[in-house]
């Protein structure tokens, strides 16, 4: 089910909340809770029923594991293996399944051709929300090896995993932070502050989907599907759409989850910060998809030694780090480009640290952009040749191609009459639509205060309030009629 | 605010624009016409007193195919085929129809086999023509129940369409002059008394081959498209559409199905192709199988409306008028054979013919009271020729406006003005008519306000009318004329226009 989908919206989650909360007022605390993972697990298994089998078998094993470190806290020892083996036993467990049904047929295409073999694909369904649920329990895991959590039952273990509106695409969640605020016993009683922060955050999530997201995606789409080499603005168009799709998409869903988990008076980390307000590569991973970011650096880049084994080593570091966050996202080579993109970015940042030279403000803040706007050609092509088809555009190897309308509206503007090359048609990203959008939405995205700074900290509602969560959710079921309700870029990853 | 009035405040202002946004759609979005744009949906309207009629609906190969004379010969009741594109939705047709039906009314549905395959989006063609410049199909919008009204608003119309149906330039007075104008055209074909009548087609060829696919692709790929690029696949839309006719059988019409007329051409036959042949007569049961299912009956066999090579008028779906004699005597062969008997209703034809000229003249009458509201009103003055149409309204039996004036046409031509309120403080008003006679002088009879003046010759003639039979400032001036003959009787054009006066100006002092 998705959260831009009119079933989702005005059917499911009502009704989850208002059963959930009747329970609740009844006392029926364990049944409320119990009522919740049933709405997850419905939730999740809409899609396709046969998941659920991978999600109740992976949520049972992991209890079971981090219950047996929990037990054996005191002894070093669970049933019979000393504690460490348990945890590899464990994290071996998961990444197999992840590697199985993610990487697997990525491992035997790049074998085929390295050795000439002809292996047959799996062609496995990528289960969904897999590699955001195996990074939360090996998480889990890492923790009750080291002895940081506390022992909890089978219910609210389930509820960690599976809560609906983080299951999918994250936040990617701690159960430091998820397990108390599921305990707390006034957190099953409705809070209507709660309810309407929330759903002010989700109707701000549900018009960056909607209406911002899924326009630029049409751009996008038809840039990155391009079967020919595209000219300067349009390789720009492309990129730029795909650059503010993936912000407002993955950004929206991050404040939908948040929005409708506080309606549940469960608060969840905040994944954005307007990233692409960075002033240097560090900082937009200080600002974008920050749960997994933390994850990456907790339990990845710390335990491979961080900056503490010296500077080659805190380089070899962050790229292994960067490249394992690419290959995260997915199985391809444009990923593993991508991440090492990346870590070489935070490489060179951090060498440039070193000489303590300052770079202006606003050169710092348009390199970082121009160069996160680049990695996400890699990131969204769908082979390294297409990267470098729009790659190409985008330094004018294709030569400088508009229409008329592209034309007019530059020459109104500047009063420039640029001696580009005009053909005729309604050339895709060269429309003056897109540029409108681009110029409106990046703005928003470079200036404008975000969800957390709008909703979150939100103390007083206004009428305007109301009409602004009325028009998003109508704007929703109005747009939805054209395309049924599109997906989540995320929910590839 | 606090936060749970804020909540109910926000559940109010949704439910609230939400209500807006459907009024919005239906008032100045789909605005209703007083005349629908096509005659087809004017004479089914129009035909909602008679019971005991028949309905041929479907898309335009029924138009084609169907001679309405012989089966309305048959049925022994009038014949309409209220047929429209294949490509738009059933659904709203079945609850166009639901308006008109009467107990006792057959419906025929020689559907086209791409509606048996129809997919949850509706065409644009079809979404773009509700709330076009003409508003060309705004009655399957506007005929809807209110429920399937909301439901269609906020399920199939989309946001972007809406919108353009909103920022069209429409103007309420050119509306309905346009109204009052395609009334002479419906006049013109209900009194020509053939198939285009009745809904169906003149036309008998040759016309060029239509570039709408029918060139340049085989006939399979034309009449089959979507089942062989789709699958034969019989859609959920379909079955749904099956369930709606239902409420036709509740009010006790008799629905009944029959197959496509499709025809050769000599560079494409029919149901000839491969895929074709090893799938279409099990497509074809099914959807027998789903139709009689659901308690309708499924007249003939496909083959039997294939139509050979020389039947081929301009598309693989349409055919000659001609021919549309051999597939009507066909489907009524068959109609007898399933027992499907004439009706012994007491309405024919010339009932029907008489009902619409009658909605003609009412729904004229209606619309020029509606327009004179939006006339200038005339002072002392002269209105030249070519501000005729603007300070005049014609309201029936006269041409388009022309350089010189406007022509007179058939045995009686009414227009009507407006005077200012000075002009109606005196006793009399002089109204002087200034114009030619196409083919030799006469008089005409003239009659103002109900009052008849007698016959007259109007080349410079004025009348003095008498302010007291002037109500609300609005003069009608009738013209009856004899001996109307049009140029092609003259041999002088192809022109089939009855003529006689040509008014060139009007002068009141």
């Amino acid at each position: 089910m998705l959260f831009n989908s009119t079933v989702y919206i005005f059917i499911f989650l009502p009704l989850v909340l208002l059963i959930y909360f009747s329970l609740n007022k009844l006392r029926y605390i364990q049944l409320g809770k119990a009522w919740l993972v049933l709405a997850s697990l419905y939730f999740y298994g809409f899609w396709n029923p046969s998941y659920l089998i991978l999600i109740i078998g992976s949520m049972l094993l992991n209890f079971g594991i981090g219950n047996s470190l929990h037990k054996s806290k005191k002894k070093k020892k669970a049933k019979g293996l000393t504690r460490k083996t348990v945890l590899i036993i464990g994290i071996v467990f998961n990444l197999a399944i992840l590697f199985y049904f993610k990487y697997s047929d990525f491992f035997i295409e790049n074998i085929n051709v390295l050795i000439g073999s002809n292996f047959t694909l799996l062609n496995l369904l990528l289960p969904l929300a897999i590699s955001f649920f195996t990074f939360q329990q090996v998480a889990y895991l890492v923790d009750c090896y080291q002895e940081d959590t506390q022992e909890y039952d089978f219910l609210s273990y389930c509820l960690f995993v599976s809560f609906f509106p983080q299951l999918i695409a994250g936040p990617i969640v701690h159960h430091k932070e998820m397990m108390p605020q599921f305990s707390l016993l006034k957190n099953g009683f409705v809070n209507y502050t709660n309810i309407a922060k929330g759903l002010f955050v989700f109707s701000i999530g549900l018009f960056k989907k909607v209406v911002i997201a899924d326009t630029f995606a049409i751009w996008a789409n038809q840039g990155f599907n391009s079967q020919v080499g595209l000219s300067f603005f349009e390789a720009w168009g492309a990129s730029l759409s795909y650059t503010f799709q993936l912000y407002y998409d993955f950004s929206g869903y991050s404040d939908m989850a948040i929005g409708v988990a506080l309606m549940f008076n469960i608060m969840l980390p905040v994944n954005f910060n307007s990233p692409y307000k960075a002033k240097n590569i560090q900082d937009f991973w200080r600002r974008w998809h920050m749960t997994l970011s933390r994850w990456l650096r907790d339990y990845l880049y710390i335990p491979l030694g961080g900056n503490k084994k010296g500077t080659s080593r805190t380089y070899i570091n962050l790229m292994i780090t960067f490249i394992l966050g690419g290959v995260w996202h997915g199985a391809g080579w444009t990923f593993i480009l991508w991440g090492f993109l990346h870590g070489g970015a935070l490489a060179a940042h951090r060498f440039w640290q070193g000489f303590g030279l300052k770079m202006p403000t606003l050169l710092a803040w348009m390199l970082t952009f121009v160069f996160v706007n680049f990695a996400w050609v890699f990131f969204r092509a769908a082979d390294i040749p297409s990267a470098m088809n729009i790659i190409e555009g985008m330094l004018g190897f294709n030569g400088i191609q508009v229409n008329g309308d592209f034309y007019q509206f530059i020459h109104y503007f500047t009063g420039w009459l640029p001696s580009w090359q005009l053909v005729n048609g309604n050339k895709m990203v060269g429309s003056v639509k897109t540029l409108q959008f681009i110029l409106l939405f990046g703005y928003i995205a470079f200036w404008a205060r975000n969800t957390l700074e709008l909703g979150l900290n939100k103390s007083k509602f206004t009428i305007k309030d109301s009409f602004i969560i009325s028009l998003s959710l109508i704007l929703t079921v109005l747009l939805g009629i054209a395309s049924t309700a599109s997906e989540f870029l995320y929910f590839n990853f | 605010m606090r936060s749970k009035k804020f909540i109910i405040l926000t559940i109010t202002v949704f439910f609230t624009l939400f209500a807006s946004y459907i009024y919005l759609v239906d008032q100045f979005v789909v605005v209703e016409r007083a005349v629908p744009y096509s005659y087809r949906q004017f004479l089914l309207e129009s035909t909602e007193t008679i019971s005991g009629k028949v309905i041929i609906e479907s898309g335009s190969n029924s138009i084609h195919s169907i001679d309405p004379f012989l089966l309305s010969d048959y049925f022994n009741a009038p014949v309409i085929t209220s047929a429209a594109n294949a490509g738009y939705p059933i659904y709203p047709k079945i609850f166009n129809l639901l308006k008109v039906v009467k107990k006792g009314d057959i419906l025929i549905l020689p559907l086209e086999w791409n509606q048996y395959s129809y997919e949850d989006n509706l065409p644009n063609n079809f979404l773009n023509a509700l709330a076009d410049k003409n508003l060309k199909l705004e009655y399957y919008f506007n005929n809807l129940p209110l429920w399937e009204k909301i439901k269609f608003t906020l399920t199939q119309y989309p946001l972007d369409k809406v919108i353009d149906g909103l920022l069209q330039e429409r103007n309420s007075e050119q509306l309905l002059r346009a109204d009052l104008s395609r009334l002479s055209r419906f006049e013109s074909i209900l009194l020509a008394n053939s198939n285009q009548t009745f809904g169906n087609s003149d036309r008998n060829g040759p016309e060029p081959v239509e570039k709408d696919g029918s060139h340049n692709r085989s006939c399979d790929e034309y009449v089959l498209g979507k089942q062989l690029t789709n699958g034969f696949i019989i859609t959920k839309a379909f079955k749904d559409n099956l369930h709606s006719l239902k409420k036709l059988v509740q009010q006790g019409v008799d629905v009944y199905f029959t197959w496509p007329a499709v025809v050769d051409h000599q560079r494409s036959q029919c149901y000839q192709g491969l895929t074709i042949q090893n799938e279409l007569k099990n497509f074809a049961l099914k959807i027998k199988t789903i139709v009689e299912g659901e308690g309708f009956k499924f007249i003939g066999n496909y083959e039997q409306s294939k139509l050979p090579e020389r039947c081929f008028l301009n598309t693989f779906y349409h055919i000659k008028k001609e021919c549309a004699t051999e597939r009507t005597e066909s489907l009524i062969r068959e109609l007898t054979k399933r027992s499907v008997l004439p009706l012994k209703g007491d309405s024919s034809k010339s009932d029907l013919i008489l009902v619409v000229h009658q909605r003609i003249k009412d729904t004229r009458k209606s619309l020029a009271k509606k327009l004179n509201n939006f006339l200038p009103t005339i002072s002392v003055e002269t209105v030249e020729a070519r501000e005729l149409s603007e300070k005049l309204l014609f309201v029936s039996g006269w041409s388009t406006q022309e350089k010189w004036g406007l022509w007179s046409l058939g045995e009686k031509s009414t227009f009507s003005f407006k005077l200012e309120d000075d002009l109606l403080n005196k006793d009399t008003v002089a109204v002087k008519i200034q114009g030619q006679y196409y083919n030799g002088i006469e008089e005409t009879k003239v009659v103002i306000n109900g009052l008849d003046l007698g016959g007259h010759v109007l080349m410079d003639k004025t009348f003095i009318v008498p302010t007291k039979l002037i109500k609300n400032n609005q003069v009608e001036v009738q013209f009856e004329s004899t001996s109307t003959v049009s140029p092609a009787q003259l041999g002088r054009s192809t022109d089939t226009r009855n003529i006689k006066f040509g008014l060139k100006a009007l002068s009141i002092s």
